[in-house]
């Protein structure tokens, strides 16, 4: 079993699996229906997403039950193989090009871990759309936008992402310029106050709240101008970035160390 | 002037790297290779004027992109190329690095001629990381592609130390492409931290990220090859290939 797990041909038929598997979702994407049912899967916790999906269409979820399967075993595949194999090499004759190939695989593997973990856990609300003045709540979690400020030409939230794309330059949309304020207050802590712009969003302890756009208003919100948020939570956002800059630089160091072949027997390897 | 300066740029290197190809198919090596020059000239040039008039690293866009990756590809073969015995440059090399960049003009040849549009988020550092990087280890992946196909495709007789070089040829291939990969994460990280910042998750599922996915996956088969297959020089060379033709094709994808 140890032996099965461990081996490298197993690695190369998943990893040509999950290729296979990842080229289809390209391919659902030309498809308006299941685009549409991709996007939506940014919209939720994946675990959540996946419920409402298996009702209304079934291609998805069992496409993405088969990403998280292959990429499951790809997971004990790695983990066996590096501790059976890399591990137990590296400790028997102790070289840094040996260690340093197994801490990329050890690397690899929280990632994986925080990929997956990310799936199933914390917290995700996208589009909540609020205005000045406006109180909002999810959960613990209350939301207060006491300012915001718009200074350049609003027309530009009226255009279509495409138009959007070529009009809104450097020059004509001032990204520091506009933006709002919010106080939130999670539970019974004291409030954290703050500036959310795009690409510069606030946070408060795990929790992230992110303007991703701002949008014209509708109804009884007719001529204003809003913001659009997501609120997520995630415990393992710092340890994900943290350790794929780390594999990054084991990588490197691998690569360093690895340059000039080894020549044993008259053959280079 | 400067709406057309994209175009002077196109076919400046047109000109230079067709005539370095059809002179190198000719064995006029000095020529060929000056011709090339001229077009890394030209290309670089053309990196100088991007960086210039938009105010900004060469990031998205065919245009853009061919012009950039064309001039490094050509830089990692003027510096790195490993060298015959006789110390001269190996010609294959040569040959497919102009081979790569002609197939990309032409490609190029019926799409728009101009940079790409400028955006409010290009003053984001994590912006110009992940999309300069991706260039980069585009052009990295391309000169693994080439190193890999010459020494896939080399002589072999052990008699004439050709073994060796061929050798040399798969391992400089097996070192960009891992070079490559690593540009290519850290292009992914800072897009990571740009997605984080802006949608509030470090990734998306979407068709760009399905896209990423694919080209990592394919370095990480092609580094993870059975014995099987990594015995046959070929099959490795062809697999080790398969990032540069998917990263390049990309470019043209947008």
């Amino acid at each position: 079993m140890i032996r099965f797990f461990s081996s490298l041909r197993l690695t190369f038929v998943l990893l040509v699996l999950l290729v296979i598997l990842l080229w289809m979702g390209t391919v659902f994407s030309l498809f308006p229906d299941l685009k549409d049912g991709i996007k939506l899967m940014n919209d939720d916790l994946i675990f959540h997403w996946f419920f409402t999906a298996w009702q209304t269409n079934w291609i998805l979820p069992v496409w993405f039950l088969c990403i998280c399967l292959v990429a499951g075993l790809l997971f004990v595949n790695t983990l066996v193989c590096s501790v059976t194999k890399q591990l137990v090499t590296a400790l028997k004759v102790a070289t840094p090009r040996r260690w340093s190939f197994f801490m990329i695989h050890l690397f690899f593997l929280i990632v994986l871990f925080c990929h997956g973990i990310s799936l199933v856990t914390g917290h995700k609300t996208s589009n909540i759309q609020l205005f000045e003045g406006d109180v909002h709540k999810i959960g613990t979690l209350t939301i207060e936008v006491p300012a915001l400020t718009f200074s350049d030409d609003s027309e530009f939230l009226k255009l279509g992402p495409r138009k959007s794309r070529e009009l809104m330059t450097r020059d004509k949309f001032h990204r520091k310029a506009n933006f709002a304020e919010l106080r939130v207050t999670d539970g019974d802590e004291s409030a954290v106050s703050g500036r959310v712009m795009m690409l510069s969003p606030l946070k408060c302890g795990n929790t992230r709240l992110t303007l991703t756009r701002f949008i014209f208003g509708r109804g009884d919100h007719q001529g204003e101008i809003g913001i659009n948020l997501t609120v997520t939570r995630n415990a393992f956002t710092q340890l994900f970035f943290i350790i794929y800059a780390l594999m990054i630089l084991s990588l490197v160091c691998f690569i360093v160390m690895t340059w000039t072949p080894q020549v044993r027997k008259g053959v280079i390897q | 002037m400067k709406t057309d300066l994209p175009l002077f740029i196109y076919w400046g290197m047109a000109g230079c790297f067709s005539i370095a190809l059809i002179l190198g198919l000719f064995k006029q090596r000095t020529l060929s290779r000056a011709a090339g020059l001229g077009g890394t000239l030209v290309s670089g040039a053309g990196v100088v004027c991007l960086m210039v008039m938009e105010e900004r690293l060469p990031l998205y866009g065919s245009l853009e992109s061919i012009i950039y990756v064309s001039f490094l590809l050509t830089l990692l073969e003027l510096f790195t190329g490993p060298r015959t015995r006789t110390g001269s440059r190996d010609v294959p090399l040569h040959l497919l690095t102009l081979g790569i960049i002609c197939i990309l003009l032409v490609l190029q040849a019926r799409r728009t001629m101009a940079f790409n549009a400028d955006f409010f988020m290009y003053d984001n550092l994590w912006v110009n990381f992940f999309f300069n990087l991706r260039l980069v280890a585009a052009a990295v992946f391309a000169w693994s592609a080439v190193l890999f196909v010459a020494g896939g495709w080399a002589p072999s007789k052990p008699e004439n130390g050709d073994r060796e070089a061929r050798d040399r040829l798969m391992a400089g291939g097996r070192n960009f492409l891992l070079t490559g990969i690593a540009v290519y994460l850290a292009s992914e990280w800072s897009g990571s931290l740009w997605c984080l910042n802006w949608m509030g998750d470090s990734w998306q599922w979407s068709r760009g990220f399905f896209k990423a996915g694919i080209i990592f996956l394919l370095v990480m088969a092609a580094s993870h090859l059975p014995r099987s297959l990594a015995d046959s020089d070929r099959v490795r060379a062809i697999l080790g290939s398969c990032p540069a033709v998917y990263i390049l094709w990309m470019l043209f994808q947008h």
